[in-house]
C-alpha cells in the first residue's frame, strides 16, 4: 500500500510468530493440499479398490479401505485439508457409506475450478455456481430415483439384500457377498422398525476359522464371563429359562463403606458372622423364589452364590459387560434390578432356548429365540486380528446403507450411473445460461465424473474409453448405464445387474462436498497464530501418506 | 515535518529497556500504519461477498469465518494502539451483536485519511476537533434518514426482512433460510412485552452432518444425550427439576453407622431401600412422569425410578438446567421429594430421536398448528426455543452459529430501536455527502478534518464493490453513487453486489434495510477509537517482566 512516508521498521502488528498468508497462491496451496489428500485416498474407491495398511505409532497394524477410517488414522493437520476429514466424518454418521466418494468428489470439485482461479476468476461466482449445481443434482436424484414398494416384504427384502451387497462390493467382504448380506439384511430386519438404533446390533470377533463360520445370533451373545469354582456343575443350556438381570454384588462384603460394628461379648460376635452371611442368603433365596433359571449381574457373582446355584442347576454370570446386559433386556424382556427385594414375574425376561456354546476358541452365553428380541449379535470369525476388524467396519457401512433404505425406500443405480446421469443433465442446463456460471457448472459436472472414472481406473480398465461409451449410453436417455467391472464390456445398466444405493448417500455425498468445496474456496487469508504451548508435536505422520498431504503446505505469500 | 531537536545523549530517564517513542514520526504516524494494517486484514471480509479467513488459534483450534469479531479475537492483536480499534470493535459487540467490521473499518479509513493531514503540518488537535464536529453532525443527519422501522405486532415475515442483510453479510447464499429459522425461534420466545427480549433465550444446537436446509427450530431444548432409564418417550407430562444428586442423602459430615448387633445389621439395607422407594413413590404420586437431574443418579435410585415409569435425564450444565426450567416452566429444587404444584413443570413432549447419526433427547412445546395440539391443554408457552443446525463441517456449524448469534442480536437492536436505514452504502454515502456540504461552510482548519472525514465513509460503499466486483470497481461505483444521490429520492441508492446492471440499486426497493441503531454506534465508536489513537503523542513501553510465562486460562467462549 502507498504511504507517503519514508520506509519505516516494520510495525508489530500481531504476536510474534504468528504466520499469515493471503491471496491466490494461498488459496492455490489449500487446494493443493486436498487435491493430495484425494490422492491417497482415491486408490480404495470402487469394486477394485486396493486397501491400505496403517501403522500407527504404538506400532499396530491396520488393513482398510474405509475412506473415513484412513484419514482418521493418517491424523492430518494441514488446515484446510482437515476440512475433508470433517465431512468424511459427516457422511460416516450421517449414512455411514460414501465416505471415500464424498472426499474425491470435494477434492475433484476444487481440481477442476483450480484453472479459474488462476485466471482470476471471483471464488464468489463459482461457490455460487457450485451451489446452484448442486441443487440441481439434488433434484435431479430426487426425478429419477426408484421408491421401492414396501408392501411386498419379499420385494422388499431383496432390495436390501442388493443395496448391502452393493455397500460391500468395494471391501475386503466381497467374495463373500451374498452371505454376507444376507446376514446384515437379518440383523436390521431385528431391528425396530421405528427406532433402527444400530447400536442394539452387538458385534463380536472371534479369531480363528474362516469368515463364512460368521454367525448371526437372533438375540444376544457374550463372551463367557470370569466364573468362580462351581461354574462347571451348573446346567449350561436351558429351555424357556426365566432370565434375571441384576446390578447386585452377589459376594460377601460389608454392606455400607463407613459402617462400624461394635461387640461387647465374643457369642455376639459369631452372631455378627452369622448375620453377614444371613444376608447374603437372603438375597439368593429371594432369587431363587423368583423361579429364574439364569442370573446375570453386571457385578461380580462370588464364590459361595455360584456354588449355592450350582446346587439348585441356576445359571449365572458376573461381570457381564454394562451394553452386552443391555441388550439381554432389550431381548428377552425385563428389566435391570438394583436390588433382590420385590422381585416380581414381570421384571424378569424369558427367551425360546439358553446355552452356552464353543465358538472357535472361546465359550459364548447364547440367548436365542428371544420374545421380545428387538437385537441381534453378529459373531464374526476370520483368520486374523485385522482382518476381522476391516470385517467389522465393512459391516457397519453395510449395516448404515440398509438402515437408511429401510427409512426410505429410494434407490439409484450405482457403480457411477448416477454421477453421470447427473452430469450430463447438469452439462445440459448448463447449455442454456450465459456467463462465467455456465463454466463452472460444467466443472462441476465434469468433476462428478470422477467417480465412475475412478473406479474403472482402480479396475484396471480404460477410462477414457468406457467414459465415452458410457457418454454415449446417457446421452440417449438409458440413465441407468454404469462401469462394469467384470464383464468384457465394461459397461451396464446397473438397475438390472442389481448395482443398487439408496438416495440419501449420494444426495447427502453432493451436498457436504459441494459445502466443502465452497468452505475452502471462500478462505482468503490463512492466520496462524504460535500455539500457546509446544506441546508434544503428536505423533509421527505415517512414511509416504501424510507426507504427501503435508507437502502441499507451501504457505503462499507471506504478507509484508 | 516536526523539527526533531538532537536529545543529549547519556541522560537516562527510565530504567534499563524501556521503549520510549514520541513525536509525529515515531509515534503518530506509525500507530496509524499498525491501525491501517488491521483494517485492511479485515476489509476483505466485509460485506456479503466478504472472503472468509482461516484462523488458527494459539490453542490449534481452527476457525473458518468472515466474521470481524472471531478474527480479531483469535489472532490476539499486540500492537497498542491496534488493540484501541479491537477495543471499540468488541464495544460494538457487546452494545449491538452486529457491524463489528464496520468500525474496525471505519476507524481505519479515517486514521488513514488523517495521515495525509499530518503530514501537511496539521496538529493533531485540530483533526481530532474536526472529527468530532463531523461526528456530531452525521449522527443529526442520521436521525433523518431512516425510511421504515419495525412494524408492530412483529411477524415473522417482518422480522425476517429486518434480520436478512445482516445474515447475508455472514453467510450469503443462505440469508432466507437463516433469517426464518431466527426469526421463527425470536418468535417463539418473544415475551408479551418485546422490550424484555432476551437473546439468551434462542439457543443453537450443532449436529454434524446433512446440510442446511435440514435444520429445524425446536420450541424448547435438546440435549445431546439420552435419558438414563428405559423410559425414553412421554408425552403431557408433569416435569420435576432437581438440582441434587438422585441418591441416598450422604452426609457432609465424616460420620460411621454404628451397629450394636446383629439385627441391626440385617436390616440396614432394607431400611435403605424402603426409604428410597417411599421417596420415589411420593414424587410418582404427584403425577410427576418426567425428572431432570441435575447432578449423578444412583444406582438404586434409578431401579425404582424403572419402575415406575419415570423418564430421567441428566443436565450437568447449570445454565442448561436454568433454561431448561424457563421452558417448562418449573422450579429447580435442591431437595429430593414431591413437588409442589408450583413447583412442578410441564412438557407437552419428551422424546429421543435420531439426528444424523446423534440421538438426542427433545423437551418440547407443542403450539398452535402442531398435529397433536390441544387448546384447551394448558400448554406452557416455551421460554427458550433451540435452532437445531446442519451443516458439512465443525468449522462450517461454528460460522453458521456466528451468523445466527448476530441475527438474534439484531432483533434485540431492532426492538430497542425499531428505526431502519437503507443499507449496501447508501446510509454510509449520503452522510458523506451531507457532511462535507457541512464541511465546505466552515471556517478554520477544521473544515479539511471533518471533509476527510466524510471521505472515510465513503469506503463502506467502496468496499463493499471492492470485495463484490473486484478491486477497480469501487472508485466507480462510488462514483456512480454520488450521480444518484444528487437526484430525487437519491438517498437510497447503495451498492448491487450483484452486479445485474451498474453495480448501484435502489436499498429500499430491495429490502436492504439496516438499524438505526447499529450505524449510529458504528460511527461513534470509530470515531472516538481514531481520535483516542491521534490524541497519542508517545508511548512508553515497560520491559516485559522476566520470569515464567503465566499459563494462559483457555475459557469456553460459550461459557456465560
Amino acid at each position: 500500500m502507498q504511504r507517503g512516508l519514508p520506509m519505516q521498521p516494520t510495525v508489530v502488528l500481531l504476536k510474534e510468530g504468528t504466520d499469515t498468508s493471503q491471496g491466490k497462491p494461498q488459496l492455490l496451496s489449500n487446494i493443493s493440499a486436498c487435491l493430495a489428500i484425494a490422492e491417497t485416498l482415491a486408490s480404495t474407491l470402487g469394486p477394485r479398490g486396493m486397501d491400505k495398511l496403517i501403522v500407527n505409532e504404538r506400532g499396530e497394524a491396520q488393513i482398510t479401505n474405509d475412506g473415513a477410517t484412513i484419514l482418521k488414522l493418517l491424523d492430518i493437520v494441514h488446515p484446510a485439508a482437515r476440512t475433508l476429514v470433517d465431512i468424511a466424518r459427516a457422511q460416516d454418521a450421517e449414512v455411514g457409506d460414501g465416505t471415500t466418494s464424498v472426499v474425491l468428489l470435494a477434492a475433484r470439485l476444487l481440481k477442476e475450478v483450480r484453472n479459474y482461479i488462476e485466471e482470476g476468476v471471483s471464488p464468489h461466482i463459482i461457490m455460487k455456481g457450485f451451489r446452484k449445481a448442486s441443487e440441481l443434482a439434488i433434484e435431479h436424484i430426487k426425478s429419477v430415483q426408484i421408491t421401492v414398494d414396501k408392501s411386498d416384504p419379499e420385494q422388499f427384502r431383496s432390495l436390501l439384500l442388493k443395496c448391502a451387497s452393493t455397500s460391500m462390493s468395494s471391501k475386503l467382504i466381497h467374495s463373500e457377498k451374498p452371505f454376507f448380506s444376507n446376514m446384515v439384511v437379518e440383523a436390521v430386519q431385528c431391528l425396530d422398525e421405528e427406532d433402527l438404533n444400530e447400536n442394539l446390533i452387538g458385534v463380536k470377533k472371534v479369531p480363528g476359522g474362516g469368515m463364512q463360520d460368521s454367525l448371526l445370533v437372533r438375540g444376544v451373545a457374550f463372551k463367557k464371563t470370569f466364573t468362580y469354582a462351581g461354574a462347571e456343575q451348573q446346567p449350561k443350556s436351558f429351555r424357556n429359562p426365566l432370565i434375571l438381570s441384576l446390578n447386585v454384588e452377589l459376594e460377601l462384603k460389608a454392606e455400607k463403606d463407613n459402617a462400624e460394628v461394635r461387640v461387647e461379648h465374643v457369642s455376639d460376635y459369631q452372631a455378627i458372622v452369622d448375620a453377614e452371611w444371613e444376608i447374603i442368603y437372603r438375597k439368593l433365596e429371594a432369587i431363587e423364589k423368583t423361579g429364574a433359571k439364569v442370573v446375570l449381574s453386571k457385578l461380580p457373582i462370588g464364590d459361595l452364590a455360584t456354588q449355592w446355584f450350582a446346587d439348585r442347576d441356576i445359571f449365572c454370570a458376573g461381570r457381564v459387560p454394562a451394553d452386552d446386559l443391555q441388550r439381554v433386556v432389550q431381548a428377552v424382556g425385563g428389566s435391570i434390578q438394583s436390588t433382590c427385594s420385590d422381585i416380581k414375574r414381570e421384571h424378569l425376561g424369558t427367551c425360546g432356548f439358553f446355552e452356552e456354546k464353543q465358538i472357535g476358541g472361546e465359550r459364548y452365553n447364547l440367548f436365542t429365540e428371544c420374545t421380545k428380541a428387538k437385537t441381534c449379535t453378529l459373531v464374526l470369525r476370520g483368520g486374523a486380528e485385522q482382518f476381522i476388524e476391516e470385517v467389522e467396519r465393512s459391516l457397519h457401512d453395510a449395516i448404515m446403507v440398509v438402515k437408511r433404505a429401510v427409512k426410505n425406500g429410494d434407490i439409484v443405480a450405482g457403480g457411477g450411473a448416477i454421477e453421470l446421469d447427473i452430469a450430463s443433465r447438469i452439462r445440459q442446463h448448463a447449455l442454456s445460461i450465459p456467463g462465467k456460471l455456465q463454466m463452472v457448472m460444467i466443472a462441476f459436472a465434469k468433476a462428478l465424473e470422477v467417480i465412475p472414472r475412478q473406479i474403472c481406473d482402480n479396475a484396471g480398465l480404460d477410462s477414457t474409453d468406457i467414459m465415452n461409451k458410457l457418454r454415449v449410453k446417457h446421452a440417449n436417455g438409458e440413465k441407468w448405464y454404469g462401469v462394469d467391472v467384470d464383464g468384457p464390456e465394461g459397461i451396464r445398466n446397473n438397475l438390472d445387474a442389481f448395482v443398487w444405493e439408496p438416495s440419501l448417500v449420494k444426495v447427502n455425498a453432493i451436498n457436504s462436498a459441494t459445502e466443502a468445496a465452497c468452505l475452502i474456496l471462500s478462505v482468503d487469508e490463512t492466520v496462524r497464530a504460535p500455539q500457546s504451548e509446544a506441546q508434544n508435536p503428536g505423533p509421527r505422520a505415517p512414511p509416504g501418506t501424510a507426507q504427501r498431504a503435508l507437502r502441499g503446505r507451501g504457505r503462499g505469500m507471506p504478507r509484508r | 515535518m516536526s523539527l526533531k531537536v538532537p536529545k543529549a545523549q547519556n541522560i537516562q530517564l527510565f530504567k534499563d529497556g524501556y521503549k520510549h517513542l514520541s513525536g509525529l514520526e515515531d509515534a503518530v504516524l506509525r500507530n496509524i500504519q499498525a491501525v491501517a494494517e488491521l483494517s485492511d486484514l479485515v476489509r476483505t471480509s466485509f460485506g456479503p461477498n466478504g472472503r472468509n479467513k482461516l484462523v488458527i488459534n494459539h490453542l490449534g483450534r481452527l476457525f473458518v469465518t468472515s466474521d470481524a469479531a472471531t478474527i480479531i479475537r483469535e489472532i490476539e492483536v499486540v500492537h497498542p494502539a491496534a488493540k484501541l480499534l479491537v477495543m471499540a470493535s468488541q464495544a460494538q459487540e457487546a452494545e449491538m451483536g452486529d457491524a463489528t467490521n464496520s468500525v474496525l473499518i471505519l476507524a481505519g479509513e479515517m486514521l488513514k485519511k488523517a495521515e495525509n493531514l499530518l503530514i501537511m503540518g496539521l496538529h493533531p488537535s485540530e483533526i481530532i476537533k474536526g472529527y468530532e464536529l463531523a461526528s456530531v453532525k452525521a449522527l443529526s443527519e442520521l436521525e433523518s434518514l431512516s425510511t421504515s422501522s419495525l412494524p408492530s405486532p412483529l411477524t415473522k415475515a417482518s422480522l425476517a426482512a429486518a434480520l436478512k442483510p445482516a445474515i447475508a453479510s455472514k453467510q450469503y447464499g443462505y440469508e432466507d433460510q437463516l433469517a426464518g429459522l431466527v426469526a421463527e425461534a425470536s418468535l417463539a420466545v418473544m415475551p408479551s412485552n418485546p422490550k424484555n427480549f432476551n437473546v439468551d433465550n434462542v439457543r443453537v444446537v450443532k449436529i454434524m452432518g446433512g446440510n442446511l436446509s435440514g435444520s429445524t427450530v425446536v420450541r424448547g431444548m435438546v440435549f445431546g444425550r439420552e435419558p438414563e432409564g428405559i423410559v425414553k418417550k412421554v408425552k403431557k407430562a408433569k416435569v420435576a427439576v432437581f438440582t441434587t444428586a438422585l441418591d441416598i442423602a450422604q452426609t457432609e459430615t465424616k460420620g460411621t453407622v454404628l451397629l450394636k448387633n446383629a439385627e441391626e445389621m440385617l436390616n440396614f439395607t432394607r431400611g435403605e431401600e424402603k426409604q428410597l422407594e417411599k421417596m420415589f413413590q411420593e414424587i410418582a404420586d404427584s403425577g410427576v412422569k418426567v425428572i431432570v437431574a441435575g447432578s449423578a443418579v444412583g444406582e438404586l435410585a434409578m431401579h425404582y425410578l424403572n419402575r415406575l415409569g419415570i423418564a430421567v435425564l441428566k443436565v450437568l450444565s447449570k445454565f442448561d438446567l436454568r433454561r431448561l426450567c424457563r421452558v417448562v416452566n418449573a422450579t429447580p429444587l435442591a431437595r429430593v421429594g414431591a413437588p409442589t404444584a408450583e413447583e412442578a413443570g410441564f412438557v407437552d413432549v419428551f422424546e429421543t430421536i435420531e439426528i444424523g447419526g446423534d440421538r438426542v433427547t427433545v423437551l418440547r412445546q407443542l403450539v398452535e398448528g402442531d398435529a397433536e395440539y390441544d387448546a384447551a391443554g394448558g400448554s406452557e408457552k416455551t421460554r427458550t426455543a433451540t435452532i437445531v443446525l446442519r451443516g458439512a463441517t465443525q468449522n462450517r456449524l461454528d460460522d453458521l452459529e456466528r451468523a445466527v448469534d448476530d441475527g438474534v442480536n439484531v432483533i434485540k437492536a431492532l426492538i430497542k430501536d425499531p428505526r431502519l436505514v437503507p443499507g449496501a452504502g447508501a446510509t454510509e454515502l449520503e452522510l458523506a455527502k451531507r457532511v462535507e456540504a457541512y464541511g465546505n461552510g466552515l471556517k478554520g482548519l477544521s473544515q479539511h478534518a471533518v471533509k476527510r472525514w466524510a471521505q472515510a465513509l465513503e469506503v463502506v460503499p467502496r468496499t463493499l464493490a471492492e470485495n463484490a466486483l473486484g478491486g477497480a470497481e469501487g472508485n466507480e461505483v462510488v462514483s456512480r453513487l454520488y450521480a444518484k444521490h444528487e437526484g430525487p429520492e437519491g438517498a437510497v441508492w447503495g451498492v448491487d453486489v450483484e452486479a445485474e446492471k451498474d453495480g448501484t440499486l435502489s436499498a429500499t426497493e430491495h429490502q436492504i434495510l439496516d438499524s438505526l441503531a447499529a450505524k449510529q454506534w458504528a460511527i461513534k465508536l470509530a470515531t472516538e477509537a481514531a481520535t483516542s489513537v491521534l490524541s497519542v503523542d508517545a508511548i512508553i513501553m515497560s520491559r516485559p517482566a522476566g520470569g515464567p510465562k503465566i499459563p494462559q486460562q483457555a475459557g469456553n467462549w460459550d461459557e456465560d
